[in-house]
């Protein structure tokens, strides 16, 4: 039927061996979808009922996921067999033969000026694809179980508006196709995030939380802007890959020749050929070391004699500096725990599956430039170990079973900086598919067991829920085990390579080998604990006795189904999505990325003997690795259900030693915010003030305005109204030119 | 003669033969019924848009996108569409159309803006709107005009219009005031021009627009002649020092004339401006060598250079002067006036092109020009427009007083003034915003920074006068009770649409200003 209409219709269809140009009109769907729900239930909230309201919000979410999927088949696949189900045998082998083709929808110029380009377009490749996928599908489970737990609400309409708006603007962060859209998204998915921390903004704590989030996220954001501003002054371009032609089309008819053709950001990084093990780069066209060739770029002036890499490496730590804010690392992590005083589902969506990782994926997204400046990438490795380790000492002696979360949630971030500071963008990318599967699934677990217990958030008055809440108790349960990392679970082999990978540097990095051991260490002591906290959690939640009072423990119930749905569903992909580590690790490029063999050396193209002994090796530290982390998730569960469930040990919550006290108080550095850094701002808030109102208004303002009134006074009386005074000034200011002309 | 070969004046056409009908209409129309002829006037205009569209998409199919400016030396061949025509008498470019547009919908306003049911008889007679229609035709041949003498005629036919249209209310004391001032300053500033014109002649033997290319021997000569013309145009733009009569002439005149010589009369004269920037400035070197017996030219501008310093201290006396008088005035149509002096200074930062800019350069600074010409347009008009509804028992209101509490009376109207004085003020999500940035950014590309700077700051002090009005309909309360509400004319509901109308551009020109610029 296709061919027919193709044939109706010559120039619809335009590229005659494949249907991807349908397609890449269709990609601008999927950010548009969420914000059609947000329009509706932000407009019509006063009309239209609980249910459609919810319903609106499910379904376009839903439909955004329809058609993320369809778009992601097209590219990975020749759409004619993803159309016609018959041939769904095909799938499978075209998959494996034939490489995931981008999509790249150009949908018109947003700024043109002075030589700067922005346009609306949208990019799906391998990355953005799987985000998506990753941000619709989570997403949609979440508006579902979302329309059970805010069913009591009076402001659902509300919630589900600022729940689709926050989907519109992540997607269009995933797959703006460059910087500037990036960064639209990236405020926007900040701007609901502070929204949906506040929901209940007459409690004047969560107000405050939005406002916390919101300002840490600001600290971030400077970085981010100064490191665009970078890389436009380095590129001249915002572009991470070239528009397509069509857009490029530009002439004028005093026949100026069309600008050359500008290039994205990744198309000058792409030619990278391998790097070797002192991490340089070896490179088709550019040498790294040479001087940037700033022709006809801005950066000619900001940075005139500084080499290729080094501008790079400023933009690149400036950039992530931004995801440190957006990802809550060390030392702009304290928003993320406060964020919990948003609903549960928001917990989940926001603050676990997807905006956190953001900053994972914009370093993924950009990472040919990561790879210009080891440094850097040392650095970002070094921030993630301290966060993943910091966070969770912090989590094993918290209380509020959503606060255990959450720092977990600052720990695994952490471990994904590690692994993409290690060189391992896609294995990054990988724990952020499993962390948002099993984090989520322990959120809306979390909201499951505050549902039933009557909003009570504090595990020392849980415990005993398996027999109340038996579906509740399973899925969560499946959750802490991929947490925890155990065996053939999906945390575990996302985890488990990173690690493995991190292990593999110490051997092969010789500049900074002995700090990958040290970072090694680090991330398995981190295992341990992350395995500790979340048995513990479980343990005090659904086994002893329940220490609940009586009137909350009448109340006790399992979910509805609408809750209980999207729990199955992630304890599935919990489960198993682990098993898909296969197409990540050792397919050659997948998302687009060097797999982590390719830098260090391990899986060098080419040369055969080499490779097998490389891979040999690799094989060896995988297996040392295996051993130790499976020691680690296994001591750390044994432990905690030797303290929690075996001696129902429950925590008084003051007092202990050393090390808990310190770890109950997040070693006093959110108190430093709080009571130095904070105080230290408003003195200087008041400074300025007192400054502003002396200088500034009463000097400066004040002074200039009257001067003005006093200039405009004066000038006022050569307006006579006397037409032979205006002749004699047209005649005075005629000899003024001709003179000067005559002179020149 | 080919006559397919006058398409491309055919919005010219359009206008002209309107202009003759609405007059032979007059005389069979019963005088109540005279509203007609305002009605089919704009039905000229609309239709003379159209017709331009048509060129429009020829010249681009023609030419690519966007088509800008052709300059007298570009080789154009024979085509569908002959941007050259007449022997380069006249030259239809894309830079000239947007003029064009400006025109008639600075004519559509002022054909609206009329109120027949006054007694004042001269308003509503057929002349009345066949002068609006001629004088917009004036400035349609003005803007396409390519050699001297065409130039002259139009700018005569343009002017001797509007100098009649400024008068025509004849029981307004202020009026006659007005158009006896215009006449006379008017045909002083013809004098310089026409001397000009008379001396190029002499040194160059050519009235073409390249005519200094050949200045030769004659080089002091030409400059002086280019010198006056400078001076005629620079007094129909209303630049300082010749400004003085923009107060009086603007105040004195109805409001629908005052918006037509504040957009288009401007428009056209900037049109000029740049046609005698870009192209005239130019002059032709013969240099010394001769290789194979070619002898090489260079095409040298010292015309363009010596100007540089020269025109960017009168944009910044105009800016500043402009500004600095509408800051005292308590009659708002007097305070536009004021504000149109400045935004002149504003366009005139836009011709500050180094010598030696090449056809990239230059193209960048005309789609500045005309963007800003359009946008001024726009909301200048709107502005105007609203002015223009405000009457009580058929005087009209223009009193910064009589503006307060609009808000609440006519919230619609409010909002589009607030919208057009932010604009004018150069308010960012607006029209004004954008056009002034393009215009301070080409002049800091030239070199220009110190008078961009300059030109910001006359931005900034702008911004006191113009929220004067916004505060007055908003924020001031409504004065004593029985404080009469503005009446409406009759047939206000186009006029009113037509105000939405520019109003919408302004916010829309603001916000996707990418999409005027694929048009240019």
């Amino acid at each position: 039927m296709l061919d027919q209409l193709r044939d109706l219709f010559p120039g619809w269809l335009a590229r005659p061996d494949h249907y991807h140009t349908w397609y890449e009109q269709m990609l601008c769907l999927i950010p548009l979808l969420p914000l059609l729900g947000f329009l509706i239930n932000a407009f019509a909230r006063k009309t239209i009922s609980r249910g459609a309201s919810g319903a609106v919000a499910t379904l376009a979410a839903a439909m955004a996921f329809g058609v993320a999927l369809l778009c992601y088949m097209a590219c990975a696949i020749d759409s004619q067999v993803a159309t016609v189900g018959k041939y769904a045998g095909m799938v499978q082998e075209h998959l494996q033969s034939r490489p995931f083709q981008p999509m790249h929808a150009f949908y018109g110029t947003w700024l043109d000026v002075g030589g700067f380009r922005a346009n609306f377009g949208l990019y799906m490749d391998e990355l953005s694809g799987l985000m998506t996928l990753v941000v619709t599908g989570v997403g949609t489970l979440i508006h579902l179980y979302s329309t059970g737990y805010m069913g009591h609400d009076k402001s659902y309409a509300r919630y589900f508006a600022y729940l689709n708006l926050f989907l519109f603007a992540m997607l269009l962060l995933v797959l703006g196709d460059n910087l500037i859209l990036t960064f639209v998204g990236w405020e926007g998915v900040g701007l609901c995030s502070y929204l949906l921390i506040g929901f209940w903004y007459t409690d004047g704590d969560k107000a405050a939380a939005g406002m916390k989030a919101f300002l840490f996220n600001r600290v971030g954001d400077l970085g981010f802007l100064l490191g665009i501003f970078t890389l436009i002054a380095v590129f001249g371009t915002v572009d991470y890959v070239a528009p397509p032609e069509a857009a490029q089309a530009s002439s004028a008819v005093m026949r100026v020749p069309a600008p050359p053709a500008p290039k994205g950001m990744l198309d000058y990084a792409a030619n990278i050929k391998r790097i070797d093990p002192n991490g340089n780069l070896t490179l088709g066209q550019v040498d790294a070391s040479q001087k940037l060739d700033l022709s006809g770029t801005v950066g000619k002036a900001v940075f005139p004699s500084w080499s290729f890499k080094l501008a790079i490496g400023l933009a690149c730590l400036l950039l992530f500096v931004g995801a440190m804010g957006k990802s809550a690392q060390l030392p702009l992590y304290a928003w993320l725990p406060d964020a919990m005083a948003g609903p549960t589902p928001v917990s989940a969506l926001i603050h676990a599956a997807t905006m956190v990782t953001a900053g994972v994926y914009m370093v993924a997204r950009l990472h040919a430039l990561f790879l210009f400046s080891p440094h850097v990438m040392m650095f970002v490795a070094f921030v993630g170990t301290a966060t993943a380790i910091f966070a969770a000492l912090i989590g094993l002696t918290q209380t509020d079973i959503k606060k255990v979360l959450a720092y977990s949630t600052v720990s695994q971030l952490g471990y994904m900086f590690l692994a993409a500071g290690a060189g391992a963008f896609s294995l990054a990318i990988f724990h952020v598919v499993t962390h948002a599967f099993f984090k989520a699934l322990l959120f809306l677990g979390a909201g499951s067991v505050i549902h039933g217990m009557s909003d009570e958030q504090d595990m020392r008055k849980m415990g005993g829920l398996r027999k109340h809440m038996p579906v509740t108790f399973v899925t969560m349960l499946i959750g802490s085990l991929a947490l925890a990392g155990f065996p053939f679970t999906a945390g575990w082999f996302s985890k488990d390579t990173i690690l493995a990978v991190v292990l593999a540097k110490s051997h092969d990095d010789p500049s900074f080998g002995s700090w990958w051991m040290a970072l090694y260490g680090l991330g398995l002591i981190a295992a341990f604990c992350t395995a500790f906290y979340t048995f513990r959690l479980v343990g005090m939640t659904f086994f002893g006795a329940c220490r609940a009072d009586e009137k909350t423990k009448a109340h006790i119930h399992e979910s509805p189904a609408v809750m209980t749905i999207p729990l199955i569903t992630l304890a599935a992909f919990a489960l198993l999505a682990g098993w898909m580590w296969h197409a990540f690790f050792s397919a050659p490029h997948f998302l687009g990325m060097p797999t982590p063999l390719d830098n260090f050396n391990m899986n060098p193209p080419e040369i055969g003997v080499e490779a097998t002994e490389a891979q040999e090796h690799w094989h060896h530290v995988h297996l040392v690795n295996l051993g130790w982390t499976s020691l680690a998730a296994l001591g750390g569960i044994a432990l905690a259900l030797v303290v929690y469930v075996a001696k129902g040990f429950v925590p008084k919550g003051e007092g202990g030693n050393v090390f808990t006290t310190l770890s109950r108080n997040k070693f006093y550095l959110e108190a430093f915010y709080d009571k130095i850094v904070s105080n230290a701002f408003i003195l200087f808030a008041e400074l300025m003030h007192v400054a502003d109102v002396l200088l500034i208004d009463t000097l400066l303002v004040r002074g200039v305005a009257v001067a003005t009134r006093w200039t405009g006074a004066a000038l006022r009386s050569l307006q006579s109204g006397l037409v032979n005074f205006y002749a004699g000034g047209v005649l005075v200011g005629a000899l003024v030119i001709l003179y000067l002309l005559l002179l020149s | 003669m080919n006559w397919s070969q006058l398409n491309e004046l055919l919005p010219i056409g359009v206008v002209l033969t309107t202009s003759l009908v609405v007059v032979f209409l007059s005389l069979v129309l019963a005088p109540k019924d005279r509203y007609v002829l305002s009605l089919v006037g704009v039905a000229g205009c609309i239709l003379g848009l159209l017709a331009l569209g048509k060129n429009y998409h020829a010249l681009a199919a023609e030419y690519g996108q966007p088509p800008v400016f052709f300059n007298g030396l570009a080789r154009v061949a024979e085509g569908a569409y002959n941007p050259v025509l007449l022997g380069g008498a006249f030259v239809v470019d894309g830079f000239g159309m947007s003029i064009m547009a400006v025109a008639l919908l600075a004519g559509a306003l002022a054909l609206l803006c009329t109120t027949p049911h006054e007694d004042d008889s001269a308003l509503s007679t057929g002349e009345y709107f066949g002068l609006i229609l001629l004088a917009v035709a004036g400035m349609m041949l003005l803007a396409v005009a390519h050699d001297f003498l065409t130039l002259l005629i139009s700018l005569e036919v343009m002017s001797v219009a509007t100098y009649i249209l400024a008068g025509s209310a004849r029981r307004d004391v202020r009026s006659g005031e007005s158009a006896l001032k215009y006449l006379v300053l008017g045909a002083f500033s013809t004098a310089f021009l026409m001397f000009g014109i008379a001396f190029l002649y002499g040194a160059t033997g050519s009235l073409a627009m390249q005519a200094p290319l050949v200045a030769g021997e004659h080089l002091p000569l030409v400059k002086a002649a280019l010198a006056l013309i400078l001076v005629g145009v620079l007094f129909k733009v209303g630049a300082v020092p010749f400004h003085s009569w923009v107060p009086d002439v603007y105040e004195g005149a109805p409001t629908g004339i005052t918006a037509l010589m504040a957009v288009g009369v401007k428009a056209a004269a900037f049109a000029v401006v740049a046609r005698l920037c870009f192209e005239a400035f130019n002059m032709v070197k013969e240099l010394p060598k001769v290789i194979n017996g070619h002898r090489f030219i260079e095409i040298v501008y010292p015309l363009r250079e010596g100007w540089l310093s020269l025109f960017a201290v009168l944009a910044i006396l105009t800016m500043a002067l402009g500004n600095l008088l509408a800051m005292h005035q308590n009659n708002v149509k007097r305070m536009l006036a004021y504000s149109g002096i400045a935004h002149s200074g504003y366009l005139l930062l836009a011709f500050l092109v180094t010598p030696k800019a090449g056809g990239a350069e230059i193209t960048q600074h005309l789609q500045a020009a005309s963007f800003y010409l359009l946008a001024y347009g726009v909301m200048t008009l709107g502005a105007f427009g609203v002015l223009s509804l405000m009457r009580e028992d058929g005087r009209p209101m223009e009193k910064m007083e009589d503006f307060t509490g609009l808000a609440k009376e006519h919230p619609a109207l409010a909002l589009c003034m607030a919208v057009f004085m932010l604009s004018l003020a150069g308010m960012p999500p607006f029209a004004g915003f954008f056009a002034k940035f393009l215009v301070f950014k080409s002049a800091v590309s030239s070199g220009y920074a110190w008078a961009a700077v300059l030109g910001i700051l006359t931005s900034v002090a702008s911004l006191y006068y113009y929220l004067r009005v916004v505060v007055r309909m908003y924020m001031a309360p409504a004065g004593a009770e029985g404080e009469p509400a503005p009446a409406r004319c009759r047939y206000a509901w186009t006029l009113n649409l037509l105000i939405y109308g520019t109003g919408a551009l302004t916010l829309l020109l603001g916000l996707l200003p990418q999409w005027l610029s694929r048009l240019y």
